[in-house]
């Protein structure tokens, strides 16, 4: 794979490019063409509207995420019984609360669906973008060093991620996650565990949902900055800058990592459903983030145990989730084919 | 080639070690183990058991024990009683050396849950009903992903495009856990159609391997749509062209043996997580297969069943991978066994 | 070409002929044999998938097991009166310490033939029957409690034979057991003490018959459908791991009061959840199944369903522990408002809506010896917000604290599964309202659960227990009694703890259920030791096709089931 060489610049840009730091052309140019792929837009709004949603939850939200009316528990505005045919309203002889209280209804403790998916959006969104990042920052540090150094440091971080890849990934999430709950619960008040304990309490149990998924996704994104690496680090630039004496971090910042960029921002992209997937798998086994932070994952499991009787508490936050994971996947592709050269001058 | 073979054979065996000595000690890092029961079990039972299955060993000791029954091969004269602490896998009759002489090997140990039945009897029992539905699914996986992913490229931001990718994603959005009930309640109860739950003729199939591969389709699909976006784009492919080639030549003859190498790239893995059982898939159709023991061995802690299970895991994974290697020299030339 | 095309056609033709065979030969069959097909939830995250009687705990194995081998005493499903099982009659010593079973004799060891398709008879190396004797007895006994077979639930037994507790222990030998055959068809069994409810216990899964020879040949494998032998009402005909089971009447079970000859032929039990065991059932394809709770609304809505439905007993009750070496719950005041803060009725009614009771008390009313809510109108708690509110204030003065917000935090623990996280939120809402504490939640992964409540509790802890047998000793003796294992509060009363060891000798029921009241009263509404939120209740639909018994010990026995007309 060679998809990211240095772009032959186009003739007319020749003349500016001495003005410009290096890879502006690039990033302006995958701008330019990730404006003009209008799904790739669309998906970038719906990311942003998903992200202001999350912040400004609690100005969004109707009701509270973890206010209960009991006595309101599975009610419905009745359009939603017209979706669901089977959903049959108590006064036409059913079993379905009717009411306008809540936008999508509410939960088995009475709780406003709509005002729940608001505020899972954060979780969902939280594991979207930190699992990205855990994957990038530990993949880029074992991927450039193997790929740079190269000889006996390269075969044994390789080895390490073979071994790794060997695992099952959800089996050692769910052995991560039992473990790390197991060990830093019910600890002495004071001690580092105990901080870390409490970080996770306070998080809703994200926290170690973020290191369980962290530690089992770097290996891949380790392997491609490695495969990068190698196919830049004989560049004639590169051996330029190691002629200058240009120390090893520094060519790793300057000319390498601008260079590789782009295929790992893709890569992270196109993964972050399956991060997602990740969290509602846990919620499914009954590992997700802790009662009552809504995630959609739990709601969605949560949901698909009621899914006869009341299917809109399944459906809704699905739909949510698949609004995201379309706008992910298609900026992903938008990126990917922004960032590709060869597709430059196509359109 | 065979130097190749040779090397990630041997290579697989450092593999395994490994995974089943983080294994091995990570699991035992886990508060509870397999006797831990909501109503606790008498300290003397616990102690029974324990030396029963030699929990009450120091650790080093269990795990070389564990690995020694795997490893170690045994020439056995007398006739075995059935007994789940000496379970082997391979059983070879050595006539030549008297009537009940056998070459036994690799014993994975009983279960410590199931208590009647060793984890040589569970894979063999469920194993294959695994397999069978991990084949299917990843063949349907390959039916719509494909065709999506090629119709998404060639008709690029297209209304076909869009379409195509939203079918995808939605099966990565909405899990199997609702498309299972869905299906079961639609082509079940109300149609009549199909068998809900269980495993054994082909129509049971159905259901649970087109819940489980339309999940997996849209990685394939969007990686068929990526690659062949990429190929379509390559030098050879403009010649073919400029040679005057149609497009649809140009398309079947180059664009999509090339543009295959990334799915193959992902085959390797999901035959190895689609034909080692999948927990939910079985859950919700009833099917008895392996993927439920990679779960519940966890949650109740039924080590030699943990290992077990991630040894295969890992087995199957490495040996996919070779053959995924292999695959590629056939779609790519260029590539050489190293 | 065209005659091609004609043998296709043929060939068409044939196959519909044939599939109509089929079909036509398959409706004869299924008219034949009365096949009843429910469904059995055993693949929960604990497979207990050995059906031995020896090792089996859950109680799906115990509903198989029940219909496979029959106990010297037999537990009538709806009165929950002792009968005779085995064991036609038997007498106690004056001084209640010696049983004596009279055992019947016409009862041969059966398996199932796959080849012949019939249920067959075993015979010994001569060629005679075997028939189930008072040796069989002592070895299912002693296998039991020998300390190599590692039973669940030999602690049950052990207690109520004499050395069975030594024996358990590897401290006695086999040979010391106070269990001897008088005769072929004579058992005695002596008991270190006199209990009254001991007869319940010698009929117990795991004090069944077994056969030594059919271990000695199958070793482990013995429990398989091809090797199992068997004496009860129903034969063992297949069991396909993680799938299904099926019993097949026995035609050599004589037959006696307490337990017929079946009147089906088959009982298939589907290994399937409740969701998927409903969505069978509503398909067709099963004449019986559990339903989700969730379901419950939705099947007392629909005209036929809600006929079909019926809730049963189930002796389980759930409870919230406080830990007594934790602040604050070392202090009653603040006990008894959590306690009194929760509204049960809520609980039952809002949340989980499947007909489950609000709990007063610990031990289930129904089983013998526990508190009735019938003859106890007052006794226990239940919701009482100003109760609460007081408790709250007067529990803040002792412990010299102005306000709530100065309280330690709370946590409160439970195993993560769907139905504890529900209760939780709705319990740590309630605790918000009324008392103004917010608890914080901490679902754990569940055998971590169990590890850390045996070693050291949250605050409070959520924990259930359900019924070994049917007295309210299993309870108040084995669970909360202060030196108990299972009494993970840390809380002890010598009241209490003589009224449940003078309770556990005593014969006379009527004091007895007495004794029970005041250490209920005690337990959850003097000291506040543990919160009782609800007791359970099986749910179960039932085509109408069938005749059944309504069983009120949460097993059935599907010997006295049927099909109608």
């Amino acid at each position: 794979m060679t998809a990211l060489q240095r772009p032959k610049p186009a003739a007319g840009q020749i003349a500016n490019l001495k003005e410009r730091p290096r890879g502006e052309s690039l990033w302006g140019d995958a701008a330019r063409r990730l404006r003009r792929n209008k799904a790739a837009i669309m998906g970038l709004i719906i990311i942003i509207i998903s992200i202001l949603v999350a912040i400004f939850a609690p100005a969004i939200a109707p009701y509270d995420y973890k206010t209960q009316v009991r006595a309101d528990n599975n009610a419905v505005p009745y359009w939603v019984t017209r979706i669901f045919p089977n959903m049959i309203p108590e006064d036409e002889g059913g079993y379905i609360t009717v009411t306008d209280k809540y936008p999508l209804g509410s939960d088995a403790l009475g709780r406003d669906l709509f005002s729940r998916i608001v505020y899972g959006s954060r979780v969902s969104l939280a594991v979207a973008f930190v699992g990205p990042v855990v994957s990038i920052i530990v993949g880029l540090l074992v991927g450039m060093i193997a790929g740079y150094v190269g000889g006996k440091v390269d075969n044994t971080l390789m080895r390490i991620v073979d071994v790794m890849y060997a695992f099952p990934t959800f089996l050692f999430i769910i052995l991560l996650m039992a473990f790390f709950r197991a060990s830093f619960t019910q600890v002495e008040q004071g001690t580092f565990s105990y901080y870390i304990s409490e970080l996770d309490s306070a998080t809703g149990g994200l926290l170690f949902i973020f290191v369980g998924i962290g530690l089992t996704s770097w290996m891949q994104m380790a392997r491609l900055v490695r495969g990068q690496v190698l196919s830049v680090r004989e560049k004639e630039y590169i051996e330029a800058a190691r002629s200058i004496g240009t120390r090893a971090p520094e060519i790793m910042r300057q000319h390498i990592l601008p260079n590789i960029l782009g295929p790992i921002i893709i890569a992270e992209t196109l993964s972050i459903p399956q991060y997602i997937s990740y969290e509602a798998f846990l919620s499914f086994i009954g590992l997700g983030v802790n009662p009552p932070t809504p995630s959609w994952g739990a709601m969605i499991s949560e949901g698909a145990q009621v899914i006869n009787s009341y299917p809109y508490q399944a459906l809704f936050p699905a739909l949510a989730l698949f609004f995201v994971m379309f706008a992910f996947n298609f900026l992903g592709d938008g990126l990917r084919d922004a960032l590709d050269p060869r597709m430059r001058g196509v359109d | 080639m065979a130097q190749f073979i040779t090397r990630r054979i041997l290579w697989m065996f450092v593999v395994l070690i490994v995974v089943s000595v983080i294994t091995f000690f990570l699991m035992r890092a886990v508060p509870g183990g397999p006797f831990s029961r909501e109503k606790p079990l008498p300290p003397q039972v616990i102690e029974n058991l324990n030396k029963k299955y030699r929990l009450d060993e120091p650790m080093l000791n269990q795990y070389l024990g564990y690995m020694g029954d795997i490893l170690v091969p045994k020439v056995t004269t007398e006739r075995i009683r059935p007994n789940v602490l000496e379970d082997y896998l391979i059983n070879i009759p050595l006539p030549f050396m008297g009537e009940e002489t056998y070459f036994r090997w690799m014993n994975f140990g009983p279960s410590y849950k199931a208590r009647s039945r060793s984890v040589n009897d569970i894979f063999e029992e469920h194993l294959p009903v695994s397999f069978q539905l991990g084949v299917v699914a990843l063949g349907v996986a390959l039916l719509i992903g494909i065709p999506l992913g090629i119709v998404s490229a060639l008709k690029r931001n297209t209304v076909y495009d869009y379409a195509g990718m939203g079918v995808a994603i939605m099966g990565v959005s909405v899990p199997v856990i609702i498309t299972g009930p869905l299906l079961q309640y639609l082509f079940g109860v109300q149609l009549h159609l199909l068998p809900i739950t269980g495993w054994g003729t082909p129509a049971h199939a159905i259901l649970p391997s087109f819940a489980l591969g339309f999940t997996y389709s849209a990685l394939i699909a969007r990686l068929m749509r990526a690659s062949l976006l990429q190929v379509l784009n390559e030098d050879y492919i403009r010649t073919a062209r400029a040679k005057g080639l149609s497009e649809r030549m140009v398309i079947i003859a180059h664009a999509l043996k090339n543009s295959m190498i990334p799915v193959v790239t992902v085959i390797g893995p999901l035959f190895a997580l689609l034909v080692t059982g999948t927990f939910v898939t079985e859950t919700i159709f009833g099917i008895p297969g392996l993927g439920r023991y990679f779960v519940t061995s966890i949650t109740g802690r039924d080590y030699s069943v943990i290992m077990g299970t991630i040894l295969l895991y890992a087995l199957v994974l490495v040996i996919s991978n070779m053959l995924v290697d292999i695959v590629y020299g056939w779609l790519d030339p260029r590539i050489r066994y190293t | 070409m065209n005659s091609a095309r004609r043998s296709l056609r043929l060939i068409g033709l044939l196959m519909v002929f044939a599939m109509l065979a089929v079909l036509a030969v398959s409706g004869v069959g299924a008219q034949d044999a009365k096949i009843l097909v429910t469904g059995l939830n055993m693949v929960g995250a604990d497979p207990d998938n050995s059906l031995d009687p020896s090792l089996s705990s859950t109680v799906q194995s115990i509903q198989i097991l029940d219909e496979l081998y029959i106990g010297l005493t037999h537990l009538n499903e709806i009165t929950a009166a002792v009968e005779p099982g085995m064991a036609t009659d038997w007498t106690i010593s004056e001084d209640g310490l010696v049983y004596t079973f009279n055992i019947l004799q016409n009862v041969p060891w059966v398996r199932f033939n796959a080849e012949s398709g019939a249920v067959e008879e075993v015979t010994d190396e001569s060629g005679a029957v075997r028939y189930v004797t008072a040796n069989d007895f002592i070895y299912g006994i002693t296998r039991t409690l020998d300390p190599v077979t590692g039973g669940d639930y030999a602690y049950v037994l052990a207690p109520y034979i004499v050395n069975g507790v030594e024996f358990n222990a590897g401290e006695a030998a086999a040979e010391d057991l106070g269990i001897r055959a008088v005769d072929d068809y004579t058992l005695e069994i002596t008991s270190p003490e006199a209990v009254g409810f001991a007869i319940n216990i010698y009929g117990l899964w795991m004090a069944r018959a077994q056969a030594s020879w059919m271990l000695d040949e199958f070793g482990d494998t013995w429990v398989e459908a091809e090797n199992r032998q068997t004496y009860g009402p129903f034969a063992m005909k297949s069991w396909n791991h993680d799938q299904d089971i099926t019993i097949v009447k026995n035609p050599f079970w004589p037959g006696t009061e307490a337990v017929p000859q079946p009147a089906l032929d088959e009982v298939v039990f589907r290994l399937l959840d409740d969701t998927a065991q409903f969505a069978e059932y509503q398909a067709g394809t099963m004449q019986a199944a559990v339903p989700p709770s969730a379901e419950i609304d939705r099947i007392k809505a629909d005209a036929a369903l809600s006929e079909q439905y019926y809730a049963g007993f189930d002796s389980c009750s759930l409870y919230y522990g406080f830990n007594w070496e934790k602040a604050p719950f070392d202090n009653v005041n603040i006990r008894k408002a959590f306690s009194l803060a929760i509204d049960r009725e809520s609980v039952v009614n809002d949340v989980t809506r499947d007909g489950r009771i609000a709990s007063r008390w610990y031990s289930r009313p129904g089983i013998t010896g526990a508190p009735t809510l019938e003859n106890n109108p007052d006794l226990g708690v239940s919701f009482d917000a100003a109760g609460a509110q007081a408790a709250l204030e007067a529990g803040l003065a002792d412990l010299g604290l102005s306000s709530a917000a100065e309280l330690p935090t709370i946590t409160l623990g439970f195993g993560d599964t769907e139905y504890n996280n529900l209760v939780a939120q709705a319990v740590q809402q309630m605790w918000a309202e009324t008392l103004g504490i917010e608890v914080q939640l901490s679902a754990m992964e569940t055998t971590t659960y169990f590890d850390v409540i045996e070693v050291d509790a949250p605050q409070i802890f959520r924990a259930a227990w359900c019924m070994d047998y049917p007295d309210a000793n299993n309870f108040l003796y084995e669970t909360t009694r202060s030196d108990s294992p299972n009494n993970y509060t840390n809380w002890s009363n010598a009241e209490f703890d003589a009224l449940v060891d003078e309770a556990r000798v005593s014969t006379d029921q009527a004091a007895r259920a007495e004794m029970y009241a005041r250490a209920e009263e005690i337990l959850v509404a003097e000291d506040y030791a543990l919160a009782p939120i609800f007791w359970y209740v099986t749910r179960q639909v039932v085509s109408p096709d069938v005749t059944r018994t309504f069983s009120s010990i949460g097993l059935e026995r599907y010997e006295k089931w049927d099909f109608a007309g």
